[in-house]
């Protein structure tokens, strides 16, 4: 019973806020900003830039933007700092063995939330609604952990739990669009997933051929960094995506 | 006269004796120590591209025309530009307004940068120092507007090919020159054959 009324209340907050969740190019009074891939150790998010040092946060003001000001330097107590994602009034970082939740409620001083914890793996997080989704992958550093997609409830912010984890090959950068997920899985390429229910998420297509890095979605264009370059693709049809253009690198 | 250099070269000898003798035991004991066993003589490894902290660290930002990608890194969108690092070099520039055909606009020089971010035609990227700031308004040609150096330690980039099985030597570990930081920050790593490897990974 409990459990029944858990998903009605966690289905009724997601479609509360099932926005379109990649970041979305700002611009405020005039000010611009661009969109960064998931596993961005830079981000600017409002009239801020955050970078991640080492394990240290740094935070700039950036209202004039070619004078940015250093206003604080944050230890994150995490030396496996790997990505940096804003959402909503908050910072989420992904750890080589969980994600760190920040508040953005003082922009210039980012504070401690919480902590989710799993495995010792690389991961980036992106979050859509109440879901933080974080790829685990093994290999390069952190050849301890899993492949894996987990999807976690922050709809309590101050305390992050799993729904579920689904397994996959090398996942690696990811980006979510309403029902959709993006997934870059190593050499299997590239996966569109139905995020749309959180307790049975599905893979409807690959697109294999290269290694897919990571993935930034601008509208109705897909941007992905493989192994042998950089791939453009039209996500009009969100499931049968349209190959642009590719610049290839020599390597 | 001669009597002193005699004095000095025969305590040279005895300085030279015991040194070997302690090179000699010290020989002995590394070769008894396992890690050492398995070391060969020459191998195929990296070694450190030193920059020199005292450098004149402006004249290394600079764009140049467009070049191939080699190794490419992150992304970054901004209005119709694609931004493309390449890894520890810098960033490749497109012109995205037709994503059929994305153009080569320039490639922008900054030693060890992996990450970047824009705002109002203000590039920000990493590099070892700390951040660079970037006006990229009049591509291809930008203006280093400045470095905020940081005080985090500068930590080295990774070794190409580490923990990917070994790499080069087949014995499971990469090897490279050990750092000298007197010679300054390593920014990157050059194939190289090293003989005796002291250091691996």
């Amino acid at each position: 019973m409990n459990k029944i009324l858990v998903i009605i209340v966690l289905t009724s907050l997601f479609f509360a806020c099932g926005k379109e969740s990649s970041m979305s190019a700002s611009s405020d009074g005039g000010s611009t900003s661009g969109i960064g891939g998931s596993m961005a150790k830079y981000t600017v998010y409002g009239n801020y830039l955050y970078t991640v040092v080492g394990q240290f946060l740094n935070v700039y003001d950036a209202t004039n933007a070619k004078d940015p000001i250093l206003k604080s330097t944050i230890d994150l107590n995490n030396t496996g700092v790997e990505t940096i994602f804003p959402y909503g009034e908050y910072l989420f970082f992904g750890t080589q063995n969980g994600m760190l939740i920040y508040s953005l409620n003082n922009p210039e001083r980012p504070l401690y939330i919480s902590t989710y914890s799993h495995v010792v793996s690389c991961d980036p997080v992106v979050v859509s609604g109440d879901i933080a989704y974080v790829t685990l992958s093994t290999g390069n550093r952190c050849n301890r952990g899993a492949n894996q997609l987990e999807l976690i409830d922050i709809s309590d912010i101050r305390n992050p739990r799993i729904i579920r984890e689904y397994s996959f090959h090398n996942p690696k950068g990811l980006t979510v669009a309403g029902n959709y997920l993006y997934l870059c899985d190593g050499s299997e390429g590239l996966k569109i997933l139905d995020v749309s229910n959180e307790f049975n998420v599905k893979t409807l297509k690959k697109i294999t051929g290269f290694e897919a890095y990571d993935v930034i979605k601008k509208g109705d264009l897909l941007t992905i960094t493989g192994n042998d370059g950089i791939y453009q693709y039209d996500c009009t049809d969100p499931i049968n995506l349209v190959l642009l253009s590719k610049i290839k690198s020599v390597k | 006269m001669y009597k002193f250099a005699y004095n000095m070269f025969k305590k040279g000898f005895i300085i030279f004796e015991v040194t070997a003798l302690l090179g000699f035991v010290l020989m002995i004991s590394a070769c008894q120590r396992d890690d050492y066993r398995a070391v060969p003589y020459s191998v195929t490894g990296y070694k450190p591209v030193y920059y020199l902290l005292d450098g004149k660290f402006e004249d290394s930002v600079y764009s140049t025309k467009p070049r191939s990608l080699v190794n490419p890194g992150k992304i970054y969108v901004y209005q119709s530009y694609l931004l493309v690092n390449e890894s520890g070099k810098g960033i490749h520039v497109f012109d995205n307004s037709d994503p059929v055909n994305p153009l080569p606009v320039a490639f922008i020089n900054v030693p060890y940068n992996f990450d970047m971010a824009v705002k109002d035609n203000t590039l920000y990227g990493d590099t070892y120092l700390g951040l660079v700031v970037v006006d990229i308004t009049n591509l291809p040609d930008i203006t280093l507007i400045k470095l905020i150096k940081h005080n985090q330690n500068i930590t080295y980039p990774p070794l190409p090919n580490a923990n990917w099985g070994g790499g080069w030597s087949g014995d499971g570990k990469t090897y490279f020159e050990c750092i000298d930081s007197e010679k300054g920050v390593v920014i990157d790593w050059k194939e190289d054959l090293i003989i005796e490897p002291k250091c691996y990974q």
